[in-house]
């Protein structure tokens, strides 16, 4: 966005991840299915880095950032200086504090290594265990079920998604996994893992190859905290996408901005939400000062269905549906004191556009 | 062997289509083997490719509000005047098709030209180029 804003300065990209940057959804979907090529990852097409002249620094760890100076210092002890800085160091899995969890056949799923690993260590597996019943370790039984492998998943909720979703869904959601031959041990938790071995709290063992565990993320602030950034459970910015030291953004995972529609402010761990705030704050950072004020949508993908999600609800009074769960055509909508807070839609696409442009033109009812 | 014949939806613009073939604000035809998507925006007519630069979702199903489109699968926008894309997820322009109007028939027939702009930006910077911010194209493009 930098570019296509028509900046010309330098610009240095600091990662320490081993890979370019990828279209991180497809890794708990089609990529970890086998359903998507590799040239369909990267995020930059072909020679995109170089061309427009981003000089992009895998493999780098950040020691800190020195905002007087306005430089990053980077192991190895080189100083980069900055204009203007964009944090966006995203979140990195839970790991689970239980015994095995530590095993090369027990993986998160966050990058395009653990991903391949997951995929490697599939070679030749007949069963998998899925740890964590939301978004990523769903995703990923559906991934899994895809390549034929066993599916059981564990997790502590009595229903699936039920924490963002609710419970219809949630019980919808079961169902949909449960055709497609997914096991559940659900208001359930692994309690140990050796070798083939899991053994539940309930006191049952299962037999498993592999264990994908999705139990949650947690956003990476260490830097921002110790560059002395205001935090209010993540980087607290302002509509600009800016923290409290001018000149530095924040964006993704780690930041909580003034979410106009709700009147809160919220953190979203979801990928369209990251790259809107970078393209808000690039342009920002080139001076536009433009709120940012997209309305959060999420999708996630399980065998053939996609689930749409606009707007933001951490809690809710009433849930509305609108059309039938078994028609597989429906849309709820989930609201707080008679306000539509957010929707969440199957085979709705348009209405599921219309609720987004309602919410962000304050409409919606 | 029997030559392969792809299916195609909607008429072909090539050909010409009259205006009153629009039965809403959009019209979903094809030019030779690519689906290009028309959209009526007072009295003038936008024509660019019929699936996100994302993955390829059916913009024909999608939303227009103003001069912008929102895809219906994950809800990526672009600028129909410009092709660019205004909102992630899509990150890549659509291509964007000329439109040529002849008495009350409307022809599609090519692809307008496009640059991407993070390659000019650079390589005007490489040129040392003198000229600089009245080449600033798109940085007034309109919102969605």
């Amino acid at each position: 966005m930098l570019r296509r804003q028509d900046f010309r300065g330098s610009i240095v990209m600091l990662s320490n991840d081993s890979a370019l940057p990828v279209d991180r959804p497809n890794l708990s979907k089609d990529y970890l299915a086998g359903n998507a090529p590799e040239d369909w990852l990267p995020l930059g097409l072909g020679s995109f880095y170089a061309e427009a002249r981003i000089d992009l620094r895998l493999n780098t760890e950040i020691l800190s950032i020195d905002t007087k100076a306005r430089n990053v210092i980077i192991t190895g002890g080189g100083i980069i200086p900055f204009d203007s800085l964009l944090l966006a160091t995203g979140a990195e899995p839970v790991k689970l504090p239980i015994p095995g969890a530590d095993q090369p056949h027990v993986h998160t799923l966050r990058s395009l290594a653990d991903c391949r690993a997951i995929i490697e260590s599939l070679n030749g597996a007949r069963r998998a265990i899925v740890i964590g019943a939301s978004f990523i370790g769903l995703e990923a039984a559906a991934a899994l079920r895809r390549r034929d492998i066993e599916v059981h998943v564990v997790a502590p909720e009595q229903r699936p998604m039920e924490r963002v979703l609710g419970p219809d869904v949630g019980k919808f959601v079961r169902a949909l996994h449960e055709e497609q031959g997914v096991s559940f041990h659900l208001s359930d938790t692994v309690a140990e893992i050796d070798g083939k071995h899991a053994t539940l709290k309930s006191g049952g063992v299962l037999e498993t190859d592999v264990v994908v565990v999705g139990v949650g993320v947690r956003p990476r602030l260490g830097l921002a905290e110790r560059a002395g950034l205001s935090l209010e459970r993540g980087v607290s910015v302002d509509r600009y996408l800016e923290t409290s030291v001018a000149g530095i953004y924040a964006a993704g995972d780690i930041a909580r901005w003034p979410d106009p529609y709700s009147g809160e402010n919220i953190r979203v761990e979801h990928w369209v939400v990251a790259e809107r705030q970078g393209q808000t704050a690039a342009r920002n950072m080139l001076g536009q000062r433009e709120a940012f004020d997209a309305v959060p949508f999420f999708w996630s993908q399980h065998y053939d269905l996609r689930i749409n999600y606009v707007g933001h609800a951490e809690t809710w009074d009433e849930i509305a549906l609108d059309s039938s769960i078994a028609a597989r055509d429906c849309l709820w909508r989930y609201k707080r004191n008679g306000r539509v807070l957010a929707v969440a839609s199957i085979y709705r696409d348009l209405a599921s556009l219309q609720a987004e442009l309602d919410m962000e033109r304050n409409l919606m009812r | 062997m029997a030559k392969e014949k792809a299916e195609h939806n909607g008429p072909d613009l090539a050909q010409g289509i009259a205006l009153s073939a629009f039965t809403s604000e959009t019209l979903l035809g094809h030019v030779d083997d690519q689906d290009v998507l028309l959209v009526r925006f007072g009295p003038e007519i936008f024509a660019v490719d019929a699936h996100c630069s994302h993955y390829h979702g059916p913009l024909a199903e999608g939303l227009v509000v103003g001069e912008s489109i929102r895809c219906p699968w994950h809800h990526a926008c672009f600028d129909l005047r410009t092709g660019e894309a205004t909102r992630a997820p899509a990150l890549t322009p659509l291509a964007v098709w000329e439109v040529e109007h002849e008495g009350d028939r409307v022809f599609v027939r090519r692809r307008r030209e496009q640059t991407k702009s993070w390659v000019r930006s650079a390589l005007v910077n490489l040129a040392t180029s003198s000229s600089s911010a009245e080449e600033r194209q798109d940085s007034q493009r309109p919102r969605c």
